[in-house]
């Protein structure tokens, strides 16, 4: 396929008299064949010839600048980018500005992430002051983008800098306690940093989160995300689930004898309270389960179901 | 509670009684459980206290009043929802023909476009003309690169998800001398070279590692009959180490539980063998994390917690049911309530296709994992030896959900999310090779 060099790069003032841009398409009629512009054919077509001969130049530079503003989702093009900042010995410093800019205009894609970090490992003295900025206006714009909090847990990690974490995460969970982006934020937090110590939790950090959880559930008490956090906290750190037996009556205090059915203010509660009662009670423990699946959680039945089968089988 | 909302909830209660009314004196459906659930369904109401707004609320209240008034609709009308096939079948003939130029965003994954739109075909039992896989043939050969592995288009370079779904694809075809075209030395190379010392793949030379990389490399290296000791040493564990607090599966140690991830850690876990999954993972607490993904109202499973439903997750966390079936055999997540969630809310009635949700356009993405999702409800599976290979399905229990005829779609092999037969026929093509 012949594909057509117009003047459209000459203002750009590279010369591709000696390249024959590459078909970028299999020829004859095809199954949902994309309709490609002109200028995508030209652009991709131009890249994909410099590619295969190896060619690594301000012109390969220029020309994968302008296929990631086409379609910045195209791995190949990421990566011939990078091959070409590091033979042409390019400063990092600027392509991370560059790779910013192109962040910005494209929340969603995660090429961007990887990219950035291809690069910072590159660098001999990589500098965490420009990295965290850009996490948090992103996640200023979209609280729960996934691949933006992982990219920050790689930065964390990369820079074994921990120090800011938990206020940053608390800013975000005051915004929206909801926000299981950040519970889970604050789990690696704590845990990738016991973890990285080789030893247990201490009492001291264990007994502060816990408080901080159970503060943040009498704001919210149905919110699974915190409830998640305070259980994996627990099982976590090998506390016995038994401790929070008083904390959980106070939202879910429906299973003793002549107690108000309507009183539950938490579903989370109520299954750490059955899960409680499974070792001391099982006969409480099974109405615990009936309960849920007749009447607080119908559309989990078959779960709840699940769960009495097991403690009375065992 | 306010006064409004104290006369809101009383005027749906007059509407209430007199849906109810309807349902008992016409006899439109010939089983009413289907019509039943879906009334306890928008009674059971909010998934969240009413008292605190933040934007996850709002937004979780904004979509399930757009569902609750959709089931409304239909409990007043007395019927249950159908699988509008004829529709679909247009929306997906449109979508062997050309693409306009803002399709450019799928350049760089054109093999799922081939795996979305066949399997979604071959889902609804639709003819696949020969054209069809002629050409289909002819651009995934055209996508082998050099240096091994199947590229998103022409020229680029092997991606493991675009080579996961150009090998999807390729079982679809059923053509043997397609097949015979694969270099599947240079395959089991290159796969070797994405493979990381910790047990984990990346997508691509320099690319991202993450489950989605780890579970496309082992469908792959499955499929062609690859999957050696030395491709997947350390793998489990990596997996493993995966899950989270919460029970699903991040992209990597840390990340936050997510349907998509979560769906390819465990089928990835099932397809390195039996042992391997019920012993490196926590597997009740992947059973709770999936079954709270189910929406209360809604029916349909969020990907996240605190994230809204969508219907692509109908597959990616209901995906998982089919491994409980086998595994725990024990009935788990509600197929029903899935099943009214997947045919009241995700079809797009005008120009067919399926949806995230009532509001949003269908693609060919959520085309196909939402019939994937439906055939999960449909059929309940299980395997003796609990390899891949072996599985097998026989319709839901009519007391489980009730499927009319007209909505019944192909049953599937669930780890690898083809029609079934298709990844069975491809394996054996290729372990009879190995011999
Ligand atoms: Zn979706």
């Amino acid at each position: 396929m012949n594909v057509s060099k117009t003047n459209y790069y000459s203002k750009e003032n590279y010369n591709w008299d000696d390249i024959e841009p590459l078909p970028i398409d299999v020829e004859g009629v095809q199954v949902s064949q994309i309709l490609y512009s002109d200028e995508y054919r030209q652009v991709l077509g131009l890249l994909r010839a410099l590619q295969s001969q190896k060619e690594y130049s301000e012109r390969a530079l220029f020309i994968t600048q302008e296929a990631i503003k086409l379609n910045a989702a195209h791995y190949t093009v990421w990566q011939y980018r990078y091959h070409n900042i590091i033979e042409l010995g390019k400063d990092i410093e600027e392509e991370l500005e560059w790779v910013e800019d192109i962040a910005l205009d494209n929340i969603k894609n995660y090429q961007i992430w990887n990219y950035r970090q291809l690069l910072l490992k590159k660098q001999e003295t990589p500098n965490p002051k420009k990295e965290f900025p850009l996490i948090q206006v992103m996640l200023d714009d979209d609280p729960k983008n996934y691949h933006v909090w992982s990219h920050r847990k790689w930065l964390v990690q990369f820079f074994n800098k921990y120090d800011e974490e938990l206020p940053f995460v608390d800013y975000f969970i005051e915004h929206d306690v909801y926000n299981n982006s950040a519970w889970s934020h604050r789990f690696f937090t704590i845990f990738s940093q016991v973890e990285k110590s080789g030893k247990a939790i201490t009492d001291e950090i264990f007994e502060e989160e816990v408080e901080y959880t159970k503060d943040q559930i009498k704001i919210a008490p149905q919110n699974v995300s915190s409830w998640n956090y305070l259980i994996g906290l627990y099982e976590s750190s090998g506390k016995e689930l038994s401790n929070l037996e008083e904390f959980v009556l106070t939202y879910a205090n429906v299973l003793n004898e002549g107690s108000d059915l309507e009183s539950l203010k938490s579903i989370p509660a109520l299954e750490i309270l059955i899960k409680i009662y499974s070792k001391s009670n099982k006969s409480l423990a099974s109405k615990g389960y009936d309960l849920l699946s007749t009447k607080y959680d119908p559309i989990r039945k078959n779960y709840w179901e699940y769960q009495k089968k097991q403690i009375t089988t065992v | 509670m306010s006064s409004a909302s104290d006369l809101a909830k009383a005027q749906y209660l007059l509407k209430l009684l007199g849906k109810r009314r309807v349902q008992v004196t016409t006899e439109i459906e010939e089983d009413s459980s289907q019509f039943d659930l879906m009334i306890d369904m928008t009674e059971n109401g909010t998934n969240f206290e009413e008292e605190l707004l933040t934007a996850t609320t709002e937004e979780q209240k904004r979509t399930e009043d757009t569902v609750k008034g959709i089931y409304d609709d239909l409990i007043e009308e007395g019927r249950v929802p159908h699988l509008l096939k004829d529709k679909h079948e247009k929306y997906l003939n449109a979508a062997l023909g050309q693409l306009p130029p803002a399709f450019k965003g799928l350049d760089a994954s054109q093999p799922w476009i081939y795996y979305w739109v066949i399997n979604s075909m071959k889902l609804l039992q639709l003819e696949v003309s020969q054209d069809v896989k002629d050409q289909t043939a002819r651009k995934l050969l055209g996508l082998q690169h050099k240096d091994g592995g199947l590229g998103g288009g022409v020229g680029q370079i092997g991606h493991a998800a675009a080579t996961y779904a150009g090998t999807l694809a390729l079982t679809l075809l059923e053509d043997e001398e397609t097949w015979n075209k694969i270099n599947r030395d240079q395959l089991y190379k290159w796969l070797l070279s994405i493979k990381q010392d910790d047990g984990s793949f990346v997508m691509h030379l320099g690319g991202e590692k993450d489950t989605r990389a780890v579970y496309c490399a082992l469908v792959i290296a499955s499929l062609f009959d690859l999957l050696t000791p030395e491709l997947t040493k350390g793998t489990a564990e990596w997996l493993a180490k995966c899950q989270t607090y919460e029970g699903g599966f991040g992209g990597v140690p840390y990340d936050e539980a997510h349907g998509g991830y979560t769906f390819c850690g465990a089928a990835a876990l099932v397809i390195l063998g039996k042992d391997v999954f019920t012993k490196t993972i926590n597997v009740e607490k992947l059973v709770k994390w999936t079954v709270v993904r189910q929406l209360r109202l809604e029916g349909g499973f969020s990907g996240r917690s605190n994230k809204l439903v969508d219907g692509c997750y109908s597959f990616w966390v209901g995906g998982l049911i089919p491994i409980f079936d086998i595994f725990l055999d024990h009935e788990t997540a509600s197929r029903a309530g899935l099943q009214n969630y997947i045919l009241g809310c995700c079809q797009n009635e005008q120009m067919g296709g399926l949806r995230d949700k009532p509001g949003k356009y269908p693609d060919f993405y959520h085309t196909n994992y939402v019939l994937l999702g439906l055939t999960v409800v449909q059929n309940k599976f299980k395997s003796d030896d609990f390899t891949p290979y072996t599985i097998s399905s026989e319709p839901s229990d009519h007391s489980v959900v009730s499927v009319e005829g007209c909505d019944k779609l192909d049953t599937i092999n669930p780890i690898f999310g083809l029609p079934k037969g298709y990844a069975e026929r491809f394996h054996s093509f290729f372990a009879t090779k190995t011999k």
